[in-house]
Parts: C-alpha cells; structure tokens; sequence
C-alpha cells in the first residue's frame, strides 16, 4: 500500500506559523546560538590563518622555536644555538626576531585607544625586513635602535606621524616611516629594533624565534638537521607554525567547545520549552488524528519535524546572522587584530548545531505526543 | 479499503461484535461497561442512547478501535481486535468518527481537514480531489478553502461528517453530533449523515439525547450504568 513517509507539512507549518512570537522568539535562541558558534569559530579560524599568512609571509623555510616553551615570550634561541644552526650545510639566512607588545599610556585621563600594541623586533639588515620594502606607505624603514616602523592603523589610531618623536616603555623613538601590510594582524604592530627589544626582555643571549632561509630543495633535510642536533627546538615550516605552537588556540578552542555546548543547551530549552507547550496545547487534537487513523510514529514525526524545522530555520538565520555579526564585530571593533575566517567547515557545525537543538529538544515533546492515549486525549478539555 | 466486501462474502453480514466486554477506569472504581454484548450488523444505523456517564462514548470507543476492553473481547469483521497495529489499521481504514466539537483542526482549512485520514495514504493530488468530492457531498463544495474557524456549527459538523467519510469507512461513530447545535441545524446535520452513510452503505451508530433523531433507527440500544438495558 502506498504510504506517505512525512506527515502532512502543511499542517506542522501551520501549527509553527500558529503562534508567531512563541516561535519566533524560540527560533531567535536557536539563531543566537549558531551565530554565536559561527562566529567564534570564524574568528578564531581568522586569527590562526592570519597568524599562519604572517608566519608564511616572512617568506622563510623554516621557524625555530624553543619546543617547550609554552607561549611564545618563553621561547629562548641561545647564541650557541643559533651559531650551531648557521653552520649547518644548506642554510641561507637566518633572521633573528623578538616580540613584545605594549599597552599605549593615558591620554588626559582617558582610556588608551588600544589595548595593545605589538612590538616586531628586527635587525633592519636581515632578510625578514624585504617584505617590509613593499608595504611601506610613508617614509623609510628603520636603520637604527632609535628608529622605529609603525603600521599606519597604529600611527592613525595613536596620532603619529613621520618623524614623530614617541615613547615605548620609557625610551624614546623617532617614526621613520609607516607600513601598510597585507596580513591584518601585523597591523597591529610596530617594527623596532631587536637588540631594543632584547634588553627590555631581558634576553640579550637569546632570541624568541629564528626565521631560517634555505634553497627549496634543501629544506627539510635542514629541518631534520636542526631538530637532530638542537633536540630543544623545534622547526617547523612557516605555516604549520599555529599548529605546533597550539598550546593557547587549544584554550580557545576549549573555549569554543564550552560556548557551544552552552549555546546548544539555551537553544533545547528554547525549544523544548515551545515544543512542550505546542503538544499540550494540542492533545485533544492529538488525539483527534489519532481517531482519523493517524499512527503514533506519524505523530512522532509530526512532532519532530515540527522540531527540526523550527530550529532549522532558527539556525539558517543563525548562520547569516554569524557572518553579519563577525562582519560587523570586524567592521566596528578593531580593524587591526580581528579578521575573520568562513570555513565550510564552520557553517556545517553551525548547521550541526542546530539539527542537534532540533532533535534533541524535540525527542521528549514528541515522545510524549505519541504515547497518549487517543481516549483519554479526546476527553482532554 | 481493501479490504472491502469481505462481510459480504462471509454472509451473516455480522461487523462488529462485542462480546463479555466490561470497561473499567481508575484502577476498578468506575465501572464504565459491564458485561456488554452486542453484535452489530451492516448496514444498519443504530441509535444510543442513556444518561450522561452511562458508558456510551466508552462503547464507541472499544467499537472504533481506540481502546480495549478489560474482560471480553470486540471482534471487528471476523477478527479480534487485540493489538495496537490492529487497532490502527482498523481506525484508519475502517472507521469514520464524528464527534460532539466537531474537532476540527483549527490550522487546517475546511478540505484540508477532510484530507487528514488520507495523509497516511495519498499522494497529496489524489487527496486534495477526493476531499473536494466529499465535501460537494456534504453541499460544502464552495467552502473547500475556508478558515474552519469562521464556519457555522452546522457548517463544521458538515466538514467533520466528510472528513468521517473520507476513507470510505464500514463504520461511521458518531458522538453526539448535533449536542452543540439548535434543532433546525442538527436535522440538517442528521440528512446530511444519513445521505453521506446511505452512498457508501456504512453501518452508523449515533449516540445521542435526542429522541428525535432516534427515528428510523433499525436497533435502539439504551445504556444504564454500563450495561445495555434495553434494545428492541
Ligand atoms: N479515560 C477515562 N478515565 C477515567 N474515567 C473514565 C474514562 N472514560 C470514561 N470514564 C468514566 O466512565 C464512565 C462512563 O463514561 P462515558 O463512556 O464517557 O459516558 P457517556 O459517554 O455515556 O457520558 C463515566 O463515569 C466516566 O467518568
Ligand atoms: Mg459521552
């Protein structure tokens, strides 16, 4: 006998479309919640491939870094170290670099502009520094330690300007030119020199982290060289540098798992909450398709899809309201550190998102529908 | 609705039975029905009546499938009804209810809810024609797409009478139909109910208070305090 798979959707539409702000208002929950995942996914997605284009920008081979440090201002690269590395057979280049970062003084008891500002330190003669030659907006790069580089984001947002005399952790600088660059979050920087650098972190005999230029060919036998002979370090291309160096994005992918999870439970008891409702709303209808020959897995399916379709459209919106929430954030917030990254991946989890709301918050309520009892569902006033 | 003419072959033309049956409810306290027998037979249209608690709606209710007895047995077209699939089945392809609220679905407009028994079973197309038959049947033709909600009561009693018939029942139960209705529309009701049974030749028992519509009726089965005490 021909039957028909899904129940009428005429009538689960209809019964959505029923009670417009109890809907709409639950379907906003579900909507929020993928939102939410989508764009803390998406920006944490834009900080690590921003992080890894920076990275792949220096145009290296390899970067080298202490392998136990477990944040990058704890990465140490002896003198020794780097000595024993330059002797290896293959190696072109090495560019030694810290980083620090500094937090803008008061203006007239006013907030700074900027939470931080990070410090790129550099030799101006060493290979990292080329890349620099082609974003350079206004005047020169740096030549001296009392020569600075800032990104023209920082020098707007600050008030500098060419030739400007500014103070960074009590010594003062002249900005000899400003730069423009490709990778959003290295807008959010200043180029100074190393040895500055080193002295305020203390690390004279040490660097933080060596970029290594090799010929193509002869890359990975020198990666393999380096982690065979400095045990210590690490060394790794330039784009896999988030990856091994994932001790902080694991936090914040910790931190992403628990906001979902979190969202995922508002958007059930969003749902839950109005899917119960709908059901005793309705038990004398239940029990009235009962009556007509429905079955009780027709309900159930009712009840589901009714579910699901409210949170499925909860979360299609959701996801457009996660691309114009980042955007906005973006847009609004800081143009310098906060870039977002739309991976399909991303949207899928978001849609995954919401199909588990739907399921899950619509299991019970349609658990509950099928088993009543058709009579005593007719006598239900 | 395959399973049509099987009475005919079988003769005696016997479609539901109950037999022993007693019905009880909060754990043995309300004695509903109490050694009920009945047989009921094709085609026939039989009137219930009784006071209000007597055990009527509980008799249509172990007639139509939706709910067992506690002692006896129902034996609907040659078979015991004794499980849930059955039970289902039986509903959905051999029953039509009517009920006192009419209990139409409020979202659904008025061909919609014809269409419902079909759901199961019919392409939406075959159902959208088939309950525009029904309800030119019930002379509600020009009201296929209203609102349910801004129907008369005669007018939704109407739809619901369609809606009973929709899958071409052996069985049309009918609670109270025309309770909520003044006399002139419930007379109406009641032709078209008869005009509706008399074209698919279903047997119709009709509960009701109404002496009136009572006529006509080939058994009368009064109910007291769960048990039949009297039918001609
Ligand atoms: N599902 C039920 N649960 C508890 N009591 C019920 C139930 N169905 C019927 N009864 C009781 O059984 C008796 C008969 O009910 P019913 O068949 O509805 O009578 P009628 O339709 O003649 O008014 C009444 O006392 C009623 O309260
Ligand atoms: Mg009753």
């Amino acid at each position: 006998m021909y039957r028909v798979p899904c129940p009428g959707l005429t009538y689960v539409w209809r019964n959505l479309l029923q009670r417009k702000v109890r809907t709409g208002l639950s379907m906003l929950g579900v909507s929020v919640a993928v939102a939410g995942v989508v764009a803390l996914i998406s920006v944490s997605q834009g900080l690590r491939s921003s992080f890894d284009d920076y990275m792949e920008a220096s145009g290296a081979s390899i970067v080298v870094f202490s392998g136990e440090a477990a944040d990058l201002v704890f990465s140490r690269v002896t003198l020794d170290d780097i000595a024993a590395i330059r002797a290896i057979d293959g190696v072109d280049s090495v560019s030694r670099v810290h980083f620090s970062a500094f937090r803008p003084g008061r203006t007239a008891g006013k907030a700074p502009a900027l939470p931080v500002v990070f410090l790129f330190g550099r030799y101006p003669e060493e290979r990292i520094m080329n890349k620099y030659r082609s974003f350079l907006a206004d005047g020169r790069l740096f030549e001296k330690p009392t020569e600075i580089v800032a990104s023209r984001f920082i020098a707007d947002t600050l008030g500098w300007k060419v030739g400007a005399k500014v103070a960074i952790y009590g010594a003062e600088y002249e900005v000899v030119g400003l730069f423009d660059s490709d990778v959003p979050w290295e807008n959010g920087g200043v180029i100074i020199h190393a040895d500055v650098l080193g002295k305020q972190l203390g690390k004279t005999d040490s660097y933080t982290l060596l970029f290594i230029y090799t010929a193509e060919a002869a890359t990975e036998r020198v990666r393999g060289a380096i982690e065979a002979a400095l045990p210590h370090l690490r060394a790794v291309p330039p784009r896999d540098f988030t990856n091994a160096f994932t001790d902080q994005l694991k936090l914040v992918d910790d931190f992403i798992a628990l906001v979902t999870v979190i969202a995922v439970v508002i958007g059930v008891l969003g749902v839950l909450n109005t899917m119960m409702m709908s059901v005793a709303e309705r038990t004398r209808e239940i029990g009235t398709l009962r009556a007509l020959g429905w079955s009780r897995g027709r309900i159930l399916r009712t009840v589901l899809v009714e579910g699901l379709l409210l949170s499925g459209i909860g979360g299609a919106i959701g996801l457009v309201l996660g691309v114009l929430g980042t955007e906005a954030l973006v847009a609004l917030w800081s143009k310098a550190y906060l870039v977002a990254t739309y991976l399909p991946s991303t949207f899928v989890k978001g849609a995954l998102v919401a199909v588990l709301v739907g399921v899950s918050a619509a299991l019970y309520p349609a658990y509950r529908a099928a088993n009543l009892r058709p009579v005593e569902a007719l006598r239900y006033e | 609705m395959s399973e049509e003419g099987m009475g005919g072959a079988r003769g005696d033309g016997a479609l539901v039975e109950l037999r022993g049956v007693r019905r009880v409810f909060e754990g043995g306290q309300v004695v509903a029905l109490d050694g009920v027998d009945l047989t009921l037979h094709r085609g026939q249209f039989v009137a219930v009546t009784g006071p209000s608690g007597s055990g009527k709606t509980t008799l249509l209710n172990l007639m139509g499938a939706m709910d067992l007895p506690d002692e006896g047995e129902v034996v609907f077209e040659g078979r015991p009804i004794d499980s849930l699939r059955a039970m289902e089945r039986i509903r959905a392809e051999r029953i039509g209810f009517v009920f006192q609220m009419h209990n139409l679905i409020p979202v659904l407009r008025a061909a919609e809810n014809v269409e419902v028994p079909l759901v199961p079973r019919l392409p939406r197309a075959a159902r959208r024609e088939r309950a525009r038959k029904l309800l030119g049947d019930v002379g509600l033709a020009h009201r296929a797409d209203a609102d349910v909600r801004g129907l008369s009561g005669g007018e939704r009693q109407r739809v619901a009478i369609a809606r009973a018939l929709v899958n071409d029942p052996a069985l049309i139960l009918a609670d109270e139909p025309t309770g909520n209705l003044d006399s002139r529309t419930g007379n109406e009701v009641m032709e078209v109910l008869h005009a509706a049974r008399h074209r698919v030749g279903a047997t119709l028992v009709l509960v009701t208070h109404n002496l009136e519509i009572c006529e006509g009726a080939d058994r009368h089965v009064v109910l007291h305090d769960g048990k039949i005490v009297g039918s001609p």
